[in-house]
């Protein structure tokens, strides 16, 4: 009886040997670090470090402790995984004149910049999103930021880009990146965000 | 013209009031809506991928549509796939994964993202729906779930 006891104890220890179930956390590629937390009936452990991972017995198991991992350990289970990862999306900001869909000077000549960019990507995707500052109504806003979305879309369809690709949409003044109070004129709230990915 | 309380409110600053029109857009998830909705891209492919879909089952190239509920089988192969709100995820050799449930309609709040990792190996590279909802994610596997707050990670499944 303790052999098979015994015996069954050490399974369990080379299966968990051979891997099985973990999971690491990594850094992300802009350097930032965020958490996970792997959680089943029996317990729950959270990773908040990179370089770490967590080994899970079974359903029934408290996830274990976390433990450092080597890079050669990462490229032996998941080399080829980390390898088929796709490119990272960009996002491009283009600003616009006071109250018109008309490009400034410099973002227009972004354009050349953001059509290089979609080349790059396979089976690329660009959504194009509109953005007003607060100067005028919402709903006048809320149009013009589509105005500007659509005159951009249209000056990607000139320069060749297939009008499929692409997905336009208006967030108004709604989304800014500077928060101001109403009425507030703040050039860097006029703008598109061209995401290619 | 807003009040500031609703411009707080509002998630990550983003839009409510164009909310509909995204909703119209991007599709609501019912179970009828869930075959059709397409949720990502593939846009590697090294080797041979599946995707299993209803009935179906589609050899995976480089820019085909992945929906909502497609399980992705590989067995020698993998795959690369850059979801709607640019969440990454990539499937290693003798993986078996399943998208339970994408949900991203930022204007509203309405953001979810469920994966479910039966076998193999994954990479995740969190998006906006991880950005703006952190704990909109979930990974499910036979033996745990994970919660993902805004970050890389692996997953490895021994599965059956």
């Amino acid at each position: 009886m303790l052999r098979k006891i015994l015996s069954v104890v050490l399974m369990l220890g080379l299966t968990a040997c051979a891997g099985g179930n973990r999971f690491v956390l990594l850094e992300d590629e802009d350097g930032s670090v965020g958490a996970i937390t792997v959680e089943n009936t029996a317990g729950a452990q959270t990773l908040e470090s990179p370089g770490v991972a967590i080994k899970v017995a079974g359903a029934g198991t408290a996830p274990g402790r976390p433990q450092e991992i080597s890079q050669q350990e990462i490229d032996e289970t998941w080399g080829t995984t980390i390898g088929a990862s796709p490119r990272k999306p960009r996002t491009f900001i283009l600003y616009f004149i006071i109250g018109s869909d008309r490009l400034t000077e410099e973002s227009r000549a972004q354009l050349p910049e953001i059509l290089d960019s979609i080349k790059e990507f396979p089976a690329a995707e660009v959504s194009v999103v509109g953005h007003t500052d607060r100067i005028g109504g919402e709903r006048r806003n809320a149009q013009l930021a589509l105005q500007r979305a659509e005159a951009i879309r249209r000056l990607l369809i000139a320069e060749g880009l297939e009008p499929e690709l692409i997905e336009v949409d208006s967030h108004g003044e709604s989304n800014p990146l500077i928060e101001t109070a109403d009425e507030v004129a703040e050039p860097r709230n006029r703008r598109v965000e061209v995401t290619v990915q | 013209m807003k009040n500031p309380h609703r411009a707080k409110s509002a998630i990550a600053g983003l839009s409510l009031g164009l909310g509909l029109a995204v909703a119209a857009l991007t599709g609501w998830v019912t179970p009828a809506a869930a075959q059709q909705q397409e949720v990502a891209l593939v846009k590697v492919v090294d080797g041979e991928a599946f995707a299993q879909r209803a009935e179906q089952r589609a050899q995976l190239g480089v820019g085909e549509a992945i929906y909502a509920m497609d399980v992705i089988e590989t067995a020698q192969g993998s795959v690369g796939l850059t979801f709607k709100d640019g969440t990454r995820i990539s499937i290693g050799p003798n993986s078996r994964v399943q998208f339970t449930e994408f949900v991203f309609v930022p204007a509203e709040g309405r953001l979810s993202f469920i994966v479910e990792l039966f076998r193999g190996t994954m990479q995740y590279i969190s998006g906006v729906i991880a950005k703006l909802s952190p704990d909109a994610v979930k990974v499910k596997t036979p033996v745990a779930t994970v919660a993902v707050r805004g970050t890389r990670f692996l997953a490895e499944v021994a599965g059956d």
